[in-house]
């Protein structure tokens, strides 16, 4: 009870801070018409409430997002068990092309993707599927191919089979990278659905929402946004790092 | 086992080889060459781009947008770090960096738009929103994992400050901030292309690649494509961040 109390004494503080920088120092040094005092924010998200706006920016990009995810985490584990089961060479020949796949910047494939899909829930969820698959994939693969040799041919030597390798040692050990990717790639596939959204210069979604309010100067619009995605974030964040330690104690445990 | 190196790099080549072979003789009509350019037409973009400078041009604006975020959110990070070290304004701090943190980045360039116009700024703002965390997460785990009993000793002995910082906190940060670089670095660059894809301002990659897609030039796309993918490339092989453990320990779940 008292820990409460203190911890809501210290966002409560947190706020006036906040307050006090972003209205009473930034945005007379900067803009009225760019900094806008919290409360319009709030009424704008209240609006949109009212309206119905609200819940559609949220579905069209959570819908993205979750969609994208599942479909890019069931590609990546299928694609890393089909690599990293296969002979070693499979592994080593695609190595400089994942590298440089998973290094580079998915986002460069926007335009590309504009011009042949045009915009539209498709493409832009294609997109979070491809983002994510890059992570799910490499993270797989990188557990897959890091497990002890020694322990590998202490089984050999034990006449295990391929198939018991695989299941007994193989994927316990790579199902933490799973785990751990997973962790991550959910606030991610949101990051990326809005990024989309944004290059894509959509009407739909909160991404869309944040590329017209800025085009029009509209700050309440833009800060609204800004808050519902970071809200929505927060939440996947949380569930995640839930998630993650659900999981994992129950995976040490055997070894 | 040189023989099974050589093997590698051979199927490697014939593989390359013939995914070029079979992309060079796709039929028009299947798929137009606006859309992907072919083979040869991609290399005479690459060269052409090469010769009249602009890909040069494109990577200097684009570094210079990754070196000065580098050069803000670097320390921003920091210093954010060191002085939630203190306990007061870690109190009053850590709701607002929690929150922050939370916030989907990409989102920011809305704002900085508006803030600061279509210009590099912008580009150099996002990426330092992207850069700052990254090593305010380092610094902070790296102030946890420092000596207590050794910094007891050394400001009993009366060490002062900046001995302290030579002698325990630099070494004992040396690895964090190194890790931190590490992910900072390729993110910085993927933040400046989002940034330049979406703010025309300098005439850096992102730039470059949308006014190609804009000309429906799908070969010159393709070209700054395959430069920004080498450079990435080039980038994780430099800082040896092949195998990513330290993405994890940092948690920055924020690559692009």
């Amino acid at each position: 009870m008292r820990r409460s109390v203190s911890a809501g004494l210290q966002w409560a503080a947190a706020a006036v801070l906040f307050y006090i920088v972003w209205d009473q120092l930034l945005a007379p040094s900067v803009s009225r018409a760019f900094i806008v005092p919290p409360w319009r924010v709030w009424s704008r998200i209240e609006e949109w409430s009212a309206n119905g706006v609200l819940g559609n920016l949220i579905q069209t990009t959570l819908s993205e997002a979750l969609v994208g995810l599942t479909i890019g985490v069931a590609l990546g584990v299928l694609a890393a068990l089909v690599v990293g089961l296969s002979p070693r060479l499979v592994g080593d020949v695609i190595e400089p092309a994942v590298t440089a796949f998973y290094a580079a910047p998915k986002f460069v494939l926007i335009p590309l993707l504009f011009v042949w899909m045009s915009n539209g829930f498709l493409p832009r969820t294609l997109f979070v599927v491809v983002a994510v698959f890059a992570v799910i994939f490499v993270n797989t693969v990188t557990g897959l191919r890091t497990v002890d040799n020694d322990c590998v041919r202490m089984l050999q030597l034990l006449g295990a089979t391929r198939a018991q390798i695989a299941t007994k040692l193989l994927l316990p050990h790579a199902l933490g990278f799973v785990v751990t990717a997973l962790t991550f790639a959910a606030p991610f596939a949101l990051t990326i659905a809005i990024g989309a959204e944004i290059l894509f210069g959509t009407r739909d979604g909160l991404g869309g929402m944040l590329f017209n309010a800025s085009q029009r100067f509209d700050a309440a619009s833009v800060l609204a946004a800004l808050v519902v995605a970071t809200i929505l974030s927060a939440v996947l964040i949380v569930l995640s790092a839930r998630f993650g330690a659900l999981v994992r104690p129950a995976r040490e445990s055997p070894e | 086992m040189p023989s099974y190196r050589l093997l590698v790099v051979g199927v490697r080549l014939v593989l390359l080889g013939g995914i070029l072979v079979a992309w060079h003789s796709v039929p028009e009509s299947v798929v137009p060459s606006y859309a992907v350019g072919r083979p040869v037409e991609v290399a005479s973009a690459l060269l052409s781009l090469l010769v009249s400078g602009s890909l040069l041009t494109a990577l200097v604006a684009t570094s210079s947008s990754v070196m000065l975020g580098m050069l803000v959110g670097a320390p921003a990070g920091i210093g954010l770090a060191l002085a939630m070290s203190i306990r007061p304004i870690r109190w009053l701090l850590h709701p607002l960096v929690t929150i922050a943190y939370a916030i989907p980045k990409v989102g920011l360039i809305s704002l900085f738009i508006m803030w600061l116009g279509i210009s590099q700024q912008s580009h150099i703002a996002l990426v330092t929103s992207f850069v700052m965390f990254v090593y305010f997460y380092g610094t902070r785990q790296a102030l946890a994992e420092i000596d207590q009993d050794k910094l007891a000793a050394l400001t009993l002995m009366g060490a002062n400050p900046l001995t302290i910082t030579r002698l325990l906190l630099l070494p004992a940060s040396a690895p964090h901030l190194y890790a931190a670089t590490r992910i900072a670095l390729p993110l910085a660059f993927g933040a400046s292309v989002f940034a330049e894809l979406r703010v025309p301002a300098s005439k850096g990659l992102g730039t470059l690649l949308s006014n190609f897609a804009n000309s429906l030039d799908g070969a010159g796309a393709l070209a700054v494509m395959i430069v920004v993918a080498l450079v990435a490339y080039l980038l994780d092989v430099g800082l040896g961040a092949r195998l990513r453990q330290h993405t994890e320990s940092i948690g920055a779940g924020v690559e692009l």
